[in-house]
């Protein structure tokens, strides 16, 4: 077959395919017969108020001195870890602000970091397209230097995102702007499974967060340039189980939501969405209308442990909390007192989802909790 | 462009003639071109999967309750529980009508939080009954 005829079969290929998204896009529109909000006003619910003094800052976390990028909380004991554009990884107790560990990382242009699930162990990716493993029971040099006590080499592309599989301190999952995702065994170093990739089904632009079912560790959601998130099962690299359609730009951010059979999403549409796992439904969209402005993009979103609040950080700075039930913004903690004066990149919710922390590019990190 | 000059005992290098491209086929071009469209119509076989799966699918209604019941099925440290203290005032309010609202106003405030309180709910229920 001559180039030209590939052309032609591959410009055939694309519009069948189109023209089946299209057929799909119609069909699934059917079945949406109502969104959550809909549903729960339907119920008679009604949103969650909070006073102006319910939800407070109760720690600011200074240190770092450029932008922080990333954070992550242990699954036990109150300590987070956070990366920074000043190139360091700092390990704070949550409680007291103290610094644990301040470790300088080989390569300065750091995105991701990741604490291991029993807490000895911090991971972190960026630039160098690496993800670096150290052991924090390894003392650092004066400068802050530490070994790093495994190096996952093998991607093609700036590593986004990590995270370690839940309960097991040897398997982590990375995303990557080579358009893949892959499961690394940390005791050997090598890629146990790349998902996606050139020559295989998946995403076709840059992955740049991951996140991975709390209930069912074998299942991930991935999030990419190419407007999509993916589903994917560990057992089966070769596709994902199914593509989620419907934002208008880059998914920055994804994440589970707590019962383990829906997930959400942020993108630089300026919304966020709810997806069903086992249907591929879009439950519902999280959108705030900016006017004629350019809607800001979303950076990081976090669920409360009870899944009715929905935590997003946005590009201009505000810090939404959307009832997830009835789709209302309740609060933003970007116009709380001693709130972040700058960009919300990052935010998560400690284990047992008493207390919220914001990393921003004011380069502080900020938890946030009910005033009791 | 002159030719490169040696000193006397070196021979000069004739001038460099830049040769066309060999007439050879582009196979490293036309196998991606086939890979390209190999992925396209895998995509077409899952898109078509899809199509045939979402017959029978249970329509979103049916998530959206799921959603619901998960939500309000499970305490959340982060959603204030002064709002239990709102609404058992408006219960005791439903409960002991309205001419008790002014007394139930001067209720101290931690003896309602009392009420709210699990150890006290058998209490707050009697209470009410006996009214």
């Amino acid at each position: 077959m001559s180039v030209a005829e590939l052309k032609e079969r591959h410009m055939a290929a694309t519009e069948t395919v189109n023209s089946l998204r299209d057929r799909l896009r119609q069909q699934r529109l059917l079945l949406l017969d109502t969104d959550v909000a809909g549903y729960a006003r339907s119920q008679g619910k009604t949103p969650v108020t909070f006073g102006p003094t319910d939800l407070v800052c109760c720690r600011t976390l200074q240190g770092h001195t450029g932008k922080v990028h990333s954070l992550d909380w242990t699954p036990e004991r109150n300590r987070i870890v956070s990366a920074s554009q000043d190139g360091r990884l700092i390990v704070w107790n949550a409680l007291t602000s103290q610094k644990t560990h301040a470790i300088k990382l080989p390569c300065a242009w750091v995105m991701t970091c990741a604490f291991s699930p029993n807490g000895q162990s911090v991971a972190c990716g960026g630039l160098d397209s690496m993800c670096s493993i150290f052991n924090l029971n390894t003392q650092t040099d004066n400068d802050g230097s530490m070994p790093v006590s495994r190096m996952l080499s093998g991607h093609k592309g700036y590593v986004s995102s990590c995270q370690y599989v839940p309960d097991e301190d040897t398997h982590l999952i990375t995303a990557s702007g080579d358009h893949t995702c892959v499961l690394w065994d940390i005791t050997t170093g090598l890629r146990t499974s790349v998902f996606g990739g050139e020559f295989q089904s998946g995403h076709t632009s840059d992955v740049v967060s991951v996140s991975i079912n709390g209930s069912n560790s074998r299942m991930f959601v991935s999030g990419s340039c190419d407007s999509t998130a993916r589903l994917w099962d560990t057992r089966v690299a070769s596709r994902a189980v199914r593509t989620f359609h419907g934002h208008e730009g880059d998914v920055n951010t994804v994440k589970f939501f707590p019962d383990g059979n829906r997930f959400g999403t942020g993108s630089d549409d300026g919304t966020c969405r709810l997806f069903d796992i086992r249907t591929g439904h879009q439950l519902q969209v999280y959108n705030q209308p900016h006017g004629d402005n350019e809607a800001p993009h979303v950076t990081s979103i976090a669920f409360s442990i009870s899944g009715r609040l929905l935590f997003a950080g946005y590009t201009n700075g505000d810090c939404y909390v959307w009832d997830t039930l009835l789709a209302q913004v309740v609060l933003d903690l970007g116009s709380l007192q001693n709130s972040h004066d700058g960009r919300i990149s990052c935010l998560g919710l400690s284990a047992d989802g008493s207390a919220l922390c914001t990393g921003s590019w004011d380069t502080n990190l900020k938890t946030t909790s009910v005033d009791k | 462009m002159a030719g490169l000059r040696g000193n006397g005992s070196v021979p000069s290098l004739p001038p460099p003639r830049p040769k066309s491209p060999p007439q050879y086929p582009d196979l490293y071009g036309k196998r991606r071109e086939l890979a390209k469209v190999q992925m396209l119509e895998r995509e077409i076989g899952f898109l078509e999967e899809e199509l045939k799966s979402i017959e029978g699918l249970q329509p979103a209604s049916r998530s959206c309750k799921e959603v619901a019941d998960f939500v309000t099925g499970n305490a959340d440290p982060l959603i204030p529980t002064t709002k239990k203290i709102r609404r058992s005032r408006r219960f005791l309010e439903m409960a002991l009508g309205k001419k008790t609202l002014s007394f139930s106003s001067k209720i101290d405030a931690n003896f309602i939080q009392s009420l709210c309180s699990d150890k006290n709910e058998k209490f707050t229920a009697v209470l009410l009954k006996n009214v």
